[in-house]
């Protein structure tokens, strides 16, 4: 699958950018299907410095995750003064390029966090694709890998 | 959805149009085209959404920020979701 970057914007130059204000970024639509299947798509970020795949937590219940019993753990995410309390459930993840479509059961978090996007991270998400970061043709290549026991179509 | 399509119709629309909605969570219609609403609540969003007709299949869920981010970053802190 091929995924092209969007790109976000700042309101100002940005130093790193040489004053450029676009900042490209591997960004997909990955739909997520709750137990009832209940289902919104969401933009989700590939991140591959990140250790799990994470959703906002308003999420989990507009897709009929019952989170009650959910095992708990604490997670970091980047520029957060402290780890928070992520909540796991079994989902149903659907990444597609509209050419391939993969959908696979998977083990997620839910943040209490105004997340601006799902984080794909590894577990749930990047153990099961390789990729490729092209930056200068701004995509990304994300294939299923041998441990991908999900569908393809 | 194609989201290459979606993508490079997003990428596309200006950001002047994107400015009403910073901070916010959006949906854009599934062709990439246009933002279908915007609220700092999401629930509040889907809400609206669903008002007015559209589908979960409809649209995809985003945000709108003009800030710098070190991986996937949170809009300004609204009330607690956990006291919703």
């Amino acid at each position: 699958m091929i995924f092209r970057y969007l790109v976000d914007y700042a309101h100002v130059p940005q130093v790193s950018l040489g004053g450029g204000v676009e900042r490209p970024k591997p960004v997909a639509a990955i739909r997520l299907f709750g137990p009832g299947g209940g289902t919104y798509v969401m933009d989700g970020h590939f991140d591959t410095a990140a250790d799990d795949t994470i959703f906002p937590l308003w999420l989990s219940a507009m897709i009929g995750v019952d989170l009650s019993q959910a095992p708990e753990q604490d997670v970091t995410l980047a520029g957060r003064p402290g780890p928070v309390r992520a909540r796991f459930a079994h989902v149903e993840l659907r990444l597609t390029d509209g050419r391939e479509t993969c959908q696979w059961p998977a083990l997620v978090g839910f943040v209490p966090l105004a997340l601006r996007r799902a984080l794909l991270g590894y577990a749930g998400c990047l153990q099961f694709f390789d990729g490729e970061f092209r930056g200068n043709d701004r995509e990304a290549i994300i294939i299923p890998n041998g441990a991908f026991s999900g569908r393809r179509w | 959805m194609n989201w290459n399509e979606h993508v490079k119709n997003r990428n596309a629309v200006p950001v002047e149009e994107l400015l009403p909605y910073e901070n916010q969570y959006v949906a854009w219609s599934l062709d990439g085209t246009r933002i279908l609403a915007g609220d700092r609540d999401p629930l509040k969003l889907v809400a609206k959404l669903t008002a007015a007709g559209h589908r979960s299949d409809d649209y995809v869920l985003s945000s709108v920020s003009f800030g710098s981010e070190l991986g996937v970053g949170c809009l300004p802190e609204g009330p607690s979701e956990e006291a919703r």
